[in-house]
């Protein structure tokens, strides 16, 4: 029934989590003696108070549309992947490498240090995949280590190879995206976010491999049946999940300060594993995406207001931010728990929001040949 | 059907906040004739009771004397540093944004040059040439020499020939801080081989550990260290080496002590008092004096270029009792919770100092005389080539 829910109530039901989340945050900062008026007047100024707040939380919204995606992107063929981390910050290690040490025309350095970060990505997604398909590997396990290996192996190169004192070298002017807003620090890079955002959508429901996809990942055996390929499918959703990473990568470091990795990879942060939580707000659907990673930026932006302006301490502003944050992805992940028993296989394929099982045939189908196969 | 409906909203959202994006609210507020004092800290922030403290207690110092408005405010990660400065720059109503931490060293300057009306300072950095930032830098080899030259008597009294320090990550401050200790100790060395014993050797190891923000791993790395021999450990990590106070204490404690070996050193604060008995001094790095003397400057008018703070203008040295007074009563005024009555933990600590020979002050008297006339001087290391060199050299 749930899975029945519209746009419009999805919305509204983020809407009242949103609230709630607020108002438990507001307590909490009452409690500790700090005004929530003030603080959340600040953290809604520096957010979307003037156009260069709009344009910092566009900006912080940029690489998290991405990280979201490689998520969604595994939901959706019914897999936990969870290695967009690693993926990332192999995405921005080629995107150093590419964007610092290469010669190439200004027109031609930012596409391929791009393109190459993406294919970086991919390519970090092929193992898991392989495990997967030949030794029937569980990808949050392998993932998981992937993200690992990616992270002390970049850590390396940047200290080993390319270290400028506490960072790398920084990529030339020409591999860096141009600013869409002086003074800010929004960049091109959301033109790529929304791009690769929009691909996703239409492959995943306008292509037939994308049908498949979501296919095998509501039912693999009711999809092998109906002819699609579980396998292949499989591979195209760590692939395009890859790609998408490796492009978070590549905006982090082309598209702002320090543009360069640090040694420490600090300025990398927690991108890829960020990307989950946006996708199980947006739940799991591109367009849900978009707006759950500007609601994420928005919070990234206010942040440093409600100290600025509100005098609310760093500590406190995180658990208040995490506390709205749990609220919001409460319905998705209460659901999620509640619908695992049914679907052992694919816990979190459901997307039941809605905004996943469009009610294309595909989908129904494969949800009526499971129920039929549990009747 | 359905994704026809998301998309609708998703469009008018998008409308909704380009619509704001319109409006621009206009905001260029002039503020008071003066402006705030506005403290910007990397994502390490205050808390760490040494480096980031201190920055915030010079600018509370600031604030009360010159009666400006104080503003602070953490970073949340390196992505929000250019951003953050330009939202204060913009906003008009900071006198002098003072950045606190090496990190800032990408952002601090960009933002300089886009708002050339905004004065900045730089904790730690250098001003770049830019004339409206200026550098507040520390001759950190003052502070890190004399805790060498304690440290490696007080191993060589306790029959050790090894001491060490945790360190934070690959940056010039903690360069000069390591330069000093490992000039320190082999000075210490020949002074203990002239006046004491004969033949005594010391070797310096310094692990970094690459951050600034992680006790837990300060312990493991002071742990390793006291394994290996390294019974005098100086902590150069920032919240980092507050882990290695921890060991340090278990270690002496394991041993039936109240008081060490095996001894810690503090950084920048005096942080006797986190540990009153096992944390025998702190080199003095005062960023208080920094942060003071980066408002004063922007008040008087003679801003830009770089101040460099050491042992002469009082902003680098070794903990004396009065400092550690001094750090107690804002331990106190702080609420952190100290290890007894603010006199206990005096006494403890001045009990620390006299179980140590008291030929290590006569020591260190020395020494820090020689270093105020000129006689000695201390190792650079402001690049990777020249702390490699002192490693070399100073081993």
């Amino acid at each position: 029934m749930s899975a029945r829910l519209g746009g419009l109530r999805v919305l509204l039901e983020v809407g009242v989590a949103l609230l709630l989340g607020l108002a438990l945050g507001a307590v909490l900062m009452a409690l500790w003696g700090y005004d929530p008026w003030k603080a959340y007047q600040a953290l809604f100024q520096g957010a979307l108070g003037d156009r260069f707040g709009i344009a910092n939380t566009l900006s912080r919204a940029t690489p998290l549309i991405l990280t979201g995606l490689t998520f969604a992107v595994g939901v959706r063929a019914g897999l936990f992947n969870i290695g967009a981390q690693g993926q990332m910050i192999l995405g921005a290690l080629v995107a150093v490498l590419i964007g610092g040490l290469l010669d190439l025309p200004p027109g031609l350095h930012l596409p391929v240090t791009v393109l190459g970060a993406m294919l970086a990505g991919a390519l970090w997604s092929l193992p898991a995949a392989f495990l997967k398909l030949t030794r029937g590997v569980h990808e949050v396990i392998s993932t998981i280590m992937l993200n690992w290996i990616a992270y002390w192996f970049t850590g390396y190169v940047v200290i080993a190879y390319l270290s400028q004192g506490r960072r790398s070298l920084q990529v030339d002017p020409t591999a860096r995206f141009p600013l869409i807003m002086a003074g800010s620090d929004l960049s091109y890079a959301l033109l790529l976010s929304v791009l690769l955002a929009g691909l996703v959508y239409w492959a995943l429901w306008h292509h037939v491999a994308g049908y498949e996809l979501r296919a095998a990942g509501l039912n693999p055996e009711a999809a092998r049946y109906g002819g699609v390929r579980p396998n292949r499918s499989l591979v195209w959703a760590f692939l395009l999940g890859g790609l998408a990473a490796g492009g978070a990568g590549a905006v982090e470091v082309l598209g702002r300060l320090p543009f360069a990795i640090t040694n420490d990879l600090s300025n990398l942060g927690t991108l890829g594993f960020d990307g989950i939580a946006v996708a199980l707000v947006g739940r799991n659907h591109p367009l849900g995406i978009l707006l759950s990673a500007v609601f994420f930026g928005a919070l990234a932006a206010g942040r440093t207001m409600m100290g600025y302006r509100a005098g609310v301490p760093f500590d406190m502003i995180q658990i208040v931010q995490g506390v709205i944050i749990l609220a919001i992805a409460a319905p998705e992940m209460w659901r999620i728990a509640r619908l695992r028993p049914r679907r052992a296989r694919t816990p979190a394929a459901a997307g039941p929001a809605g905004t996943g099982t469009e009610g294309t045939e595909g989908g129904e189908g494969g949800e009526r040949e499971r129920e039929r196969r549990q009747a | 059907m359905r994704s026809w409906r998301v998309l609708t909203l998703g469009v008018l959202t998008l409308a909704g906040l380009l619509g704001v994006w319109g409006l621009d609210a206009g905001q260029t507020a002039v503020g008071q004739a003066q402006g705030a004092i506005c403290l910007y800290f990397d994502q390490t922030g205050p808390g760490d009771l040494s480096f980031n403290d201190m920055a915030l207690l010079g600018a509370q110092r600031a604030s009360e004397a010159f009666g400006l408005e104080l503003r602070t405010a953490t970073a949340a990660g390196e992505a929000s540093y250019l951003p953050d400065l330009q939202t204060f720059a913009r906003s008009g109503e900071c006198l002098v944004i003072i950045g606190v931490g090496f990190l800032l060293f990408d952002a601090l300057p960009e933002a300089a040059r886009q708002f050339p009306d905004q004065k900045f300072a730089f904790i730690d950095g250098p001003s770049f040439d830019l004339p409206n930032l200026l550098g507040v830098l520390f001759r950190e080899q003052e502070a890190g020499a004399p805790v060498g030259v304690v440290a490696a008597l007080v191993a060589l009294a306790n029959g050790d020939s090894l001491i060490g320090a945790v360190a934070g990550a690959e940056i010039p401050p903690v360069w000069r801080y390591e330069a000093g200790y490992r000039f320190g100790a082999h000075w210490a060395v020949d002074w203990y081989n002239r006046h004491v014993g004969e033949g005594a050797s010391i070797e310096v190891r310094v692990p970094y550990t690459g951050r600034f923000d992680d006790p837990a791993l300060g312990k493991t790395t002071a742990e390793a260290l006291i394994r290996e021999g390294a019974r005098n450990l100086l902590g150069i990590a920032g919240g980092t080496h507050l882990g290695m106070f921890d060991a340090v204490e278990e270690a002496a404690r394991a041993e039936g002590r109240e008081i060490g070996p095996p001894f810690a050193y503090g950084a920048d604060a005096a942080q006797e008092y986190v540990k009153p008995g096992f944390i025998l001094a702190s080199g003095r790095k005062r960023v208080d004096v920094g942060a003071f003397e980066a408002v004063r400057r922007a008040l008087s008018g003679e801003f830009g270029g770089d101040i460099l703070l050491g042992l002469k203008e009082e902003g680098t040295g070794f903990s004396t009792v009065q400092d550690v007074k001094t750090f107690i009563d804002l331990a106190v005024q702080a609420g952190y919770p100290l290890d007894g009555t603010p006199a206990e933990v005096l006494h403890k600590v001045i009990q620390a100092r006299i179980s140590v020979p008291a030929y290590v002050w006569v020591a260190l008297d020395e020494f820090q005389s020689a270093l105020k006339a000129g006689e000695i001087t201390l190792p650079e290391a402001d690049t990777p080539e020249q702390i490699a060199e002192v490693r070399e050299r100073y081993p």
